[in-house]
């Protein structure tokens, strides 16, 4: 498929819906299996931390909310650049669809994290630099949402949001470098890409596994809000209506 | 199983309910993610439906 007539393709509201509607079962389906093996054995069959006791197992849910609150910020700051160079309508919905899952997502990692601080740190919050800069992640997913709202023209909207999302992508390496750059009681990463991780294989499988089941979450959760708006704005077009009514008869 | 019985598995040796807590949270957080657009589309199936009824029963009247 060459570039053009991916971009056509994509363009097309119709072809998103129905590409979205085959893939939402099998990507819900992995999603829900990665989530509840992984919280299965997260929770119940890894061995509990030398250090930490059982409080360890909080990470199964707030590293991967963690990480795929930056992903999602990419995800969102890429389709803004898409948006502002190609004008394309997809990439508007998707930053404006993206933003209110990320802030959830964030909130999640922020609330877990605290839960966790409480009896691993005796403290529920610090003002470090990555629960500061991961502070500031939020913020700017709820900014995006209120700036969407601030504008009667759609365009003008889109234009805006997706100039915030740019700009604010620099607060990303902040947050993935805070650990490294600043005193914190957080602890440096355990899992490596390259070279060897310092966590046990019974403890990263179920690891892994949240972290695939929170990204194909957001996919769903983003292909779903993406479909629910694309709906709202292409009402009044032939596709939609034929949906509508194919709706209507399967009742 | 890494617990000896039920009980040691939900008391965590003292951590249950902070772990507990964070469990409730993210499913609450995951199914909202899910369920709130699912419920979005079914809404706009049904209002743009009910829309459709009335427009259309508007110019019956209007043409008979």
């Amino acid at each position: 498929m060459g570039l053009k007539t991916f971009f056509h393709k994509w363009g097309s509201p119709k072809w998103f819906y129905q590409m979205a509607n085959a893939w939402l079962p099998w990507l819900g389906a992995i999603a829900a299996i990665c989530l509840l093996g992984g919280a299965f054995f997260g929770l119940a069959v890894a061995p509990e931390d030398f250090k930490q006791g059982n409080s360890y197992r909080i990470i199964y849910f707030h590293v991967p909310a963690a990480i795929v609150s930056l992903a999602g910020y990419y995800i969102m700051a890429i389709a803004g650049g898409i948006s502002i160079i190609w004008k394309m309508k997809l990439a508007d919905v998707v930053v404006k669809c993206a933003a209110p899952i990320g802030a959830t997502m964030t909130a999640l990692a922020l609330i877990t994290g605290a839960i966790w601080g409480k009896p691993t740190w005796g403290t529920w919050w610090i003002w470090d630099a990555r629960n500061t800069s991961m502070l500031v992640l939020l913020f700017l997913y709820l900014g995006i949402g209120a700036l969407y709202q601030a504008f009667d023209r759609e365009e003008q909207a889109a234009k805006a949001c997706a100039i915030l999302a740019l700009v604010g992508t620099v607060n990303i390496p902040i947050i993935y470098k805070s650990v490294d750059w600043w005193f914190t009681l957080h602890q440096p990463a355990t899992i490596k890409i390259i070279g060897e991780s310092t966590i046990a294989p019974v403890m990263k499988w179920p690891l892994f596994a949240m972290i695939l089941g929170f990204y194909l979450l957001f996919a769903v959760a983003l292909l779903l809000r993406t479909q629910a708006e694309m709906l709202q704005r292409e009402r009044k077009t032939r596709w939609v209506k034929d949906l509508v009514a194919a709706n209507a008869e399967g009742k | 199983m890494y617990f000896e019985s039920f009980a040691d598995f939900i008391a965590m040796d003292g951590h249950g309910t902070y772990v507990w807590i964070v469990v409730i949270i993210s499913a609450v957080f995951i199914l909202s993610l899910v369920l709130s657009p699912i419920r979005a589309k079914k809404q706009f199936f049904r209002q743009e439906y009910e829309r459709q009824l009335r427009t259309q029963a508007a110019s019956n009247k209007v043409n008979p």
